[in-house]
């Protein structure tokens, strides 16, 4: 399969990035290239003009408070300083896709995974074949088709929930300046536009964690077929911060998911039912249970969603169990 | 959409080469069609199999999902590349005697993730080995005997290290 045809621009600075912006009003960011070149292989949704990212020093800056968005997953992954001021995120790194991959794919990258679906990630012969779908050639979408739907196509990047459960806030650039927007506000629930307030020319360069990001704890629990290579088909993330040292009441909570809708979703209402309280079995039990009916899964993926949605239960709850120091 | 293309300076096995390509060639299209270095296998062409696998300064890269452009000047290193001259370097030595390849297209992408594992880690464990190797499918499913493999090549250059009295590098186990 070729790539098809396209002009790469390589720009070394945020400006020459905004410069080539301007100039083309239809491109595609290029980080790692690892889900955009796929999906051009496939004739998905090919843009004219592709803008590489993989030479600017500000999307390469030092891993630590702050985490550059052109850092590759291999580096989050094996980042030291990471793994002491926010372990779950190297932790969830290391759960993406393959090793090889993730030499390639960045963190900006996996944030700003393209929403997948069943209709949607194919080759463009067997898309012909089956009227194609909303989010590339068709007018209606084949899992949910009712008039002026919206794409399902689902978010399946690993590290948002993971990040949002630290509090991370997503810096973005743009011809204008910089401008912060926490990341559980920068998704739109929308497969096809899938960011929310996105100025023209925009990039995300960071994200910055919050003072406290050290002394919460956080866990990723995910739902794949192999234990490599697979996208989530189901995601929890639970983050605590304690009163008084691991185990005890926990003073303020997080559970955001992934892979059970068009963005990952921070369920503040779950995660106020742990706040006061020890974590205990049947707590998690009761918080996955509600997990388990909040979620709404589209057949668009591998497995079924009455599965899927079952194991919201159980992710949730071996998610929130995990936090205790004892695990 | 006119193509657009451009001369490419690639640093190649230690060779320095000129190719004209399209801007949206991939590493993979260049060396193969290019640079006729076809050990480079193509396979899924999706990033799934690891059978295009290629170091790019020394990091075991997808050549399928890398653009040519994207690589001008850096150090690339296919399998053609990890022979001493006539000799074959010693994991290669290492995989015929295990008989770790049965239709050998899956080899040259797991030569190349396994040769950074052991620069990264002369003793790996069984597990280690498999995680390490775990973006590359062999579709004939002798993944046993490739990681005996590359255990036997840990091993030999253990014991090498030893009758040296000092340590080297793999690839210096001539």
């Amino acid at each position: 399969m070729r790539v098809p045809d396209l002009q790469l621009h390589r720009p070394t600075s945020l400006d020459e990035v905004f410069a080539a912006t301007q100039r083309h009003g239809e491109y595609d960011l290029l980080g790692g290239g690892t889900d955009l070149l796929c999906n051009y292989k496939w004739r998905l949704n090919v843009r004219p003009q592709v803008i590489s990212l993989r030479h600017l020093p500000e999307l390469r800056e030092e891993l630590g408070g702050a985490l550059a968005a052109g850092r590759t997953l291999y580096e989050v992954e094996h980042c030291s300083i990471l793994q002491e001021l926010c372990p779950e995120v190297p932790r969830a790194a290391s759960k993406i896709a393959t090793p090889l991959i993730r030499r390639s794919a960045t963190l900006g990258g996996n944030l700003h995974l393209d929403t997948r679906c069943w209709h949607f990630n194919q080759t463009a012969e067997w898309r012909m074949a089956h009227d194609s779908c909303l989010k590339a050639e068709a007018d209606q979408c084949r899992v949910q088709p009712v008039p002026g739907d919206v794409c399902v196509a689902t978010y399946s990047g690993d590290l948002a929930p993971v990040l949002m459960g630290y509090g991370a806030i997503a810096v973005v650039a743009g011809p204008e300046g910089e401008r912060s927007v926490a990341l559980k506000d920068y998704f739109a629930l929308d497969g096809i536009r899938r960011f929310a307030d996105r100025r023209s020319g925009e990039l995300m360069v960071r994200l910055d964690l919050p003072q406290d990001a050290s002394e919460w704890t956080v866990r990723y629990e995910k739902l794949r077929l192999r234990a490599t290579f697979d996208f989530p088909e189901g995601g929890v993330a639970v983050a605590v911060r304690w009163t008084d040292g691991p185990g005890s009441e926990v003073a303020a909570a997080r559970i955001a998911t992934t892979a059970y809708d068009s963005i990952p979703r921070l369920h503040e209402d779950l995660a106020a039912r742990l706040v006061g309280r020890c974590i205990e079995e049947e707590l998690a039990e009761e918080l996955g249970a509600s997990l388990r009916d909040q979620v709404r899964p589209m057949k668009n993926t591998s497995m079924s969603p009455a599965y899927r949605k079952k194991m919201a239960r159980v992710l949730c709850k071996r998610a929130i169990l995990a936090c205790l120091p004892s695990s | 959409m006119s193509s657009n293309r451009r001369i490419l300076r690639l640093n190649v096995n230690g060779q320095p080469r000129e190719v004209l390509a399209r801007d949206a060639d991939t590493l993979l299209d260049v060396l193969r069609e290019e640079c006729e270095l076809t050990g480079t296998k193509r396979g899924c062409d999706l990033g799934t199999c690891g059978c295009c696998t290629v170091q790019i300064d020394g990091e075991p890269v997808l050549s399928c999902l890398t653009l040519a452009a994207e690589v001008e000047g850096r150090d690339i290193i296919t399998v053609e590349g990890l022979r001493d001259g006539e000799r074959f370097a010693p994991l290669q030595e290492a995989w015929a005697e295990a008989g770790a390849s049965q239709c050998g297209f899956c080899t040259p992408g797991f030569l190349m993730a396994a040769d950074r594992l052991l620069r990264d880690n002369p003793d790996p464990d069984r597990q280690e080995i498999r995680e390490a190797l775990a973006g590359n499918l062999c579709r004939c499913t002798g993944y046993v005997k490739i990681v005996d493999a590359v255990e036997r090549c840990a091993a030999e250059h253990r014991a090498f290290c030893v009758a040296r009295g000092r340590t080297v590098a793999p690839s210096e186990q001539v």
